[in-house]
């Protein structure tokens, strides 16, 4: 991962279809249709997907999470965070700015 | 929208603007979806075929639980396809699916292919309750008068009629008067209960309306179709024998179900 993506904001990556029902989001990339396969994300996935709705921090992700899931301090859930960023970054699900404006010409 | 109860569909409709079929079918077929549309009756008559309209294309895919009828006209309108298409576009709203903004009929739009919908096959209970929603909706929001300006323009004043005076609507003006489009809508709406009174009904005013020297041919192949029609309009599986003597059992007993109230329509059709 990029060493500056942890410190920068992330957001959903345009283009993407989503419906969500309690604790399972679907979701299909538009942008794609003859390759698209839907892709499911449960639990935690799910509440970082929501989480964002607005383009956000890794701290203010992790806040959001703690808050959702009654947890005292963010802190614990940042390296998570991280984690399940890179890899719904690695399918396209979202993007950082930062990311984007620190690729190679 | 809000112009049907909610419930669950197993479908999507669409309406494709009149020319765009093509570029349509060759996009979806490209991305995985296959044609298949159920068989078309209009081939096995030759004297009723006037009575029977297509109106849509059907696209399966094998790994979507949710099938597409894609409309290039839609049954009641009786305008022609591309002053319907423009005239319900022009009056389009969005709505949200999976978070995206689509384009679709706006309320009195869609209040107007519900209402055909419903009133085309009037014997279906689920269609009754879809009219009477209508009616509460469209008084609800006074728009009776809106709905019969669409009907106006968009051939559907006759078609439509029913839901207009439920629903408060002026009077339409003019009348849509084709005598061929009518009689085709009259044999859906007055004889039909189900599809299969529809067929039995169709089979009856080709019959009647053929000359003597054709009749035992169509009497023959209403009683006994080709296997293959059978095999078409039931599944795509190999079928055996028994399979076949079932499937002839099944649509005799539809027709001797339907044929009284079929005959006395396509009798009266007849007679004027």
């Amino acid at each position: 991962m990029n060493p500056h993506t942890p410190h920068g904001s992330w957001r959903r990556a345009q283009g993407w279809a989503f419906v969500q029902h309690s604790e399972r989001t679907v979701l299909l990339n538009l942008s794609d249709p003859r390759g698209a396969r839907p892709i499911l994300l449960e639990g935690p996935a799910t509440s970082l997907w929501l989480a964002l709705e607005r383009e956000s921090s890794i701290d203010g992700l992790s806040t959001a999470l703690a808050h959702e899931y009654g947890l005292t301090t963010a802190a614990s859930l940042v390296a998570d965070v991280v984690a399940v960023l890179s890899e719904l970054q690695a399918i396209g699900l979202v993007e950082s700015p930062a990311t984007l404006n620190d690729a190679p010409p | 929208m809000g112009a049907r109860p909610p419930r669950p569909s197993s479908d999507v409709d669409l309406l494709c603007e009149p020319g765009g079929m093509e570029r349509l079918g060759t996009a979806l077929e490209s991305c995985g979806w296959r044609r298949r549309d159920a068989q078309s009756a209009k081939p096995q008559f030759k004297y009723a075929a006037k009575y029977l309209f297509d109106h849509s294309h059907h696209y399966i895919h094998d790994e979507w639980p949710c099938d597409l009828d894609i409309h290039y006209n839609f049954p009641g309108f009786f305008a022609p396809a591309d002053v319907v298409f423009d005239a319900l576009w022009n009056r389009r709203s969005t709505a949200e699916v999976a978070h995206w903004r689509v384009p679709c009929a706006d309320f009195v739009g869609q209040a107007a292919i519900v209402g055909l919908h419903a009133l085309r096959d009037p014997g279906v209970a689920r269609n009754e309750l879809d009219l009477d929603h209508l009616e509460t909706r469209l008084r609800q929001i006074g728009a009776g008068d809106d709905l019969t300006d669409l009907a106006e323009i968009t051939g559907a004043s006759e078609t439509l009629k029913p839901l207009l005076a439920r629903a408060d609507g002026r009077a339409p003006h003019p009348e849509w008067s084709d005598p061929e489009q009518l009689d085709q809508w009259r044999v859906r709406t007055r004889s039909a209960v189900t599809d299969a009174s529809y067929v039995a009904t169709t089979w009856l005013l080709e019959l009647l309306e053929a000359p003597w020297r054709a009749r035992v041919s169509i009497a023959r192949r209403a009683v006994f179709p080709p296997r293959s029609t059978l095999i078409k309009a039931e599944t795509n599986q190999e079928v055996t024998t028994i399979d076949f003597a079932k499937l002839y059992l099944r649509r005799w007993w539809l027709v001797i179900h339907h044929s009284r109230r079929a005959l006395i329509w396509a009798s009266r059709r007849r007679s004027r």
